[in-house]
């Protein structure tokens, strides 16, 4: 933490620091979507015809959808024609079998953004699978996986080796017809991460990926599916730069995570991609799909999100509490600062008997930012005994920002027990006042508070990514307080 | 006819429109005014499941009427039945079918009533002044149903400075035809004005349609009961419009324990500084019955304050809707809000639907919402039992206490105890409960 005026005066001019272009040879599709796009995609994947079909149905689907309009944010159409579909590194014929391997400019890249994948992974026990743009490159701790019988891979290399386990789990959780964006993806999603923990297995790390956009003009379009097989658990970790651009660039994601009986999955997940400048240029949209399907007896699936970047986030972790005595979690932190806008929350729909879902959504607004919780729980008539509890609380900073609150709250079970509660205030004068009593400054005051506004979310990351949270919220918010 | 889709809805206004045509009073001015607003719901159409402020309520229910309203040449005068005890004649005024019957009471000096096609026949351009256009909004079609059809209701004028302890009476009564009604209160600066409401609409297959505006100047201070207890085949859709001046005091009690389906939506602006509104709530929701709330509270002005309390019981079938809205302007600043929204939800079938919601855009406020769903609490259930009260009674009892938090409220002892009657009418061991309370 800041500790005097020059050090916080040196964070406010402090620019987006993970700016920056590595420049590789990239083998890049023209701009535009058409359906030899998709095919294409599909060819140089070399993915079975099962992959081809899905694909197709979901290009078909989407040609016949409209965008949708619902979200309290606001941007200007985005000309799917425009954005160039497929983009890998050039050297990636045969795949780097270790990091010697592995092209130096990437290594520098993650030098750079501070991850260097041997020490951190070895230190933190940490499997990476990097992304880098749309092709996985390095895979670490593969064999320590391999020997517990988990599969964490890239998503190719899941098409390629266990297409049985990708054909049966693929879109079950978000179907294709889903909505527009699950729709795109679908059609021309080109990696992202598999993994699969069989029957009993504790995975013995942390998963982790780190995603990073950097070809020019390229929308990334990541898929994740996490398996969790009869009484396993697995924790994964997402974290997110990207460097500096003028032009807004589209992120579409979808994230689908299955829990059999007994299962826990744990997903965890930082965002700091480019929020635009602080006129409001530039930046990412981030529109995610983001589900959870708890399919067994007495399984669990927690969300936790910290939310930093992007110029706008747009996105709901769900989980669809199946299975009787499942638990769904969501924490999340979300700020909006200069003018970001957050349209995120999530959806807890009660199936099972004894299903038990907790929400806590922390929002914070300053400068032009706007940020919107939304979010629903649905108890259906056979849940009983279901049980929600939902806190959502917004913190507002300057007079030009806004926080909204959309819950909905629909129960048609009479045995379920459903709380919602919502507070939106500014930083109370009063605990500002104390802190400066004692000595503290303004700046440090302000962030203490906004860290303790936080704290319940943060106590659920994963202990390395809750100091990284808690240092990306102190940059995020400098230059908006005072 | 169960069969209808939203356009053969739309088509029968079109036609009723047509007949109605010159007959509707107001002159040139008004019949231009209404045709414009016929144009615009039948171009925008009603709104429907897709619209998100109206996707709980029961459509087919709403198409299976008969929305195109009835205009009838003159009120019937008749004396409807469930009336409330000890009302004073002086003071009632009833809207038959929408239309003003009989003539207006004596009222003490200072306040006005006229019957609202009277006010069109006198001053058509007054009036229109006071009607405010409604906008393309999807809330606000029912609004512009109304505005096409505007012949009759009630004007109620309050001058500067009268004070009406007093409650006066409205009560709604008719049936059978699809009535469309407009209602325009006006408080003046310092006035005190206490309104009821009353519906008792009989069954039918149309639905009831009301617009009321209700304005108030500075230092106005309204209190304002709303009873339905329309029979249980009835339906009503009311679109609800308060503006308030700056320390202007408006309260309403809901009570909507009535009908097959009632939609009320309530937008209300908190224009000048230092205004005040409080609602108090109660839908009761048994057999197929479906009570949809829609509020708005917009603070628009600096130092003003809102709080909304609104608690729904829902058994059998029955279906209850909350949907509020708190908007806070990026001018109004210190302002308080809170909205509590409490439901019970007491058999397999029923369903409760809740969205509370902040909208919230300059930072020096304070807003919060809370909303409960659930069942009885097991705790205090055991607590009756150990104290040799039978399930069914203890039940009865919290029911009735949670319902007792709104209805004590209520001031006026007759109407009060009225409404205690009705509400332990649609508990399911009323007997019992009526030997303790």
């Amino acid at each position: 933490m800041a500790s005097n005026p020059q050090d916080i005066d040196a964070i406010v001019a402090r620019k987006y620091r993970h700016g920056f272009v590595t420049d590789i040879e990239s083998e890049t599709l023209p701009p535009g979507l058409d359906e030899d796009v998709v095919r294409l995609i599909s060819a140089i994947k070399g993915e079975p015809q099962f992959m081809l079909d899905w694909r197709l149905k979901a290009f078909r689907i989407w040609g016949r959808m409209k965008e949708p309009k619902w979200a309290r944010v606001h941007y200007p159409p985005v000309d799917f024609q425009a954005i160039s579909y497929y983009s890998a590194p050039k050297n990636k014929t045969d795949g780097p079998k270790s990091l010697d391997e592995v092209d130096p400019k990437l290594l520098e890249t993650y030098d750079k953004l501070g991850i260097p994948l041997h020490e951190r992974a070895r230190l933190a026990g940490v499997a990476v699978d990097a992304v880098f743009d749309s092709v996985s490159v390095a895979t670490t701790f593969k064999e320590r996986l391999a020997d517990a019988g988990v599969i964490f891979c890239s998503f190719s290399e899941a098409v390629k080796n266990h297409p049985e386990l990708v054909e049966r789990y693929l879109g079950s959780v978000v179907p294709v017809r889903d909505n527009f964006y699950a729709a795109l993806n679908s059609a021309v999603f080109s990696d992202g991460s598999f993994v699969y923990v069989p029957k009993g297995v504790r995975c013995p790390m942390e998963l982790s990926t780190y995603f990073r956009i950097n070809a020019t003009k390229t929308g990334q379009f990541e898929r994740t599916l996490i398996v969790a097989d009869e009484g396993s658990h697995v924790s994964y970790l997402e974290g997110c730069t990207a460097p500096m651009r003028d032009e807004n660039q589209l992120h579409a994601a979808v994230v689908e995570l299955v829990a059999l009986d007994d299962a826990e999955i744990k997903y965890s997940t930082v965002q700091n991609w480019y929020p635009g400048d602080e006129n409001g240029v530039g930046g990412i949209y981030n529109f995610v799909t983001k589900r959870g399907d708890c399919r067994g007896r007495n399984s669990k699936i927690s969300w936790t999100q910290v939310e930093t970047g992007s110029a706008i986030t747009w996105k709901y972790p769900s989980c669809i509490l199946r299975g009787d005595n499942s638990v769904g979690e969501f924490y999340s932190v979300a700020l909006a600062n200069h003018y970001q806008q957050a349209d995120t929350g999530t959806k807890m729909i009660h199936m099972g008997r004894n299903t038990r879902s907790t929400i806590v959504s922390k929002g914070i607004s300053a400068g032009h930012g706007q940020n919107a919780y939304r979010g629903l729980v649905k108890v259906l008539p056979g849940a009983d005994g279901a049980r929600n509890y939902t806190q959502c609380d917004s913190l507002l900073m300057g007079d030009q920002c806004g926080a909204h609150t959309f819950p909905y709250v629909e129960v048609q079970n009479p045995t379920a027990v459903v709380e919602h509660e919502a507070t939106t205030s500014k930083i109370s004068d009063d605990q500002l006042f104390y802190c400066l009593q004692r000595g503290i400054s303004a700046e440090d005051a302000v962030n203490m508070i906004v860290n303790g506004f936080c704290k319940t979310v943060f106590k659920e990351l994963p202990m390395e990514f809750a100091v990284e949270a808690q240092n990306l919220l102190a940059v995020s918010l400098e230059g908006s307080v005072g | 006819m169960s069969t209808a889709t939203a356009d053969t809805v739309l088509e029968r206004i079109a036609t009723a429109h047509a007949a109605a045509g010159q007959r509707l009073r107001g002159g040139a001015g008004w019949q231009r005014r209404r045709a414009d607003a016929l144009a615009r719901l039948l171009e925008r159409g009603l709104p429907d499941r897709r619209d998100e402020n109206w996707k709980y309520l029961d459509w087919p229910e709403i198409q299976r009427r008969n929305l195109a309203p009835d205009i009838v040449p003159a009120a019937r005068a008749f004396v409807p039945a469930g009336l409330l005890p000890g009302l004073a004649p002086g003071r009632t005024l009833l809207l038959a079918d929408g239309r003003l019957a009989g003539s207006p009471p004596d009222l003490p000096a200072g306040v006005e009533v006229e019957s609202l096609g009277a006010a069109l026949d006198r001053d058509p351009a007054l009036l229109a002044r006071a009607l405010r256009v409604p906008g393309d909004h999807p809330d606000e079609r029912f609004a512009l149903l109304a505005e096409a059809f505007t012949d009759d209701g009630v004007v109620i004028r309050v001058g500067d400075g009268v004070d009406l302890p007093e409650p006066l009476y409205v009560v709604h009564a008719g049936g059978g035809v699809a009535a469309s009604t407009r209602v325009l209160v006006e408080a003046g600066r310092g006035s005190r004005l206490h309104l009821v409401e009353h519906f008792l609409q009989g069954d039918g297959d149309s639905l009831s349609n009301l617009d009321l505006e209700l304005r108030l100047a500075d230092d106005a201070r309204v209190d304002h009961l709303r009873l339905h207890n329309q029979g249980p085949a009835a339906a009503q859709v009311e679109t609800l419009r308060v503006s308030q001046a700056r320390d202007s005091r408006y309260r309403q009690q809901l009570f909507l324990l009535g009908g097959r389906l009632v939609r009320s939506n309530l937008h209300l602006r908190l224009e000048g500084p230092a205004a005040e509104c409080t609602l108090h709530g109660l839908m009761m929701v048994d057999g197929m019955r479906q009570a949809d709330l829609y509020t708005v509270f917009e603070h628009v002005a600096g130092h003003t304050r809102s709080e909304e309390l609104v608690r729904a019981v829902a058994t059998d079938r029955g279906r209850g809707a909350f949907n509020g809205r708190i908007l806070v302007g990026p001018g109004a600043v210190k302002s308080d809000s809170s909205q509590s929204s409490r439901n019970l939800i007491l058999s397999p079938l029923a369903e409760i639907n809740a969205r509370p919601q902040l909208e919230i855009l300059t930072d020096d406020v304070k807003c919060s919402h809370g909303t409960t769903i659930g069942s009885l609490d097991a705790g205090q259930l055991f607590y009756l039992l150990s104290r040799g009260i039978d399930p069914e009674t203890a039940r009865g009892l919290l029911t009735f206490a949670f319902c007792e938090d709104v209805v004590s409220r209520v001031e006026t002892p007759a109407l009060r105890r009225h409404i205690e009657e009705l509400v332990v009418g649609r508990l399911p061991d009323r007997e019992i409960i009526r030997e303790f309370v």
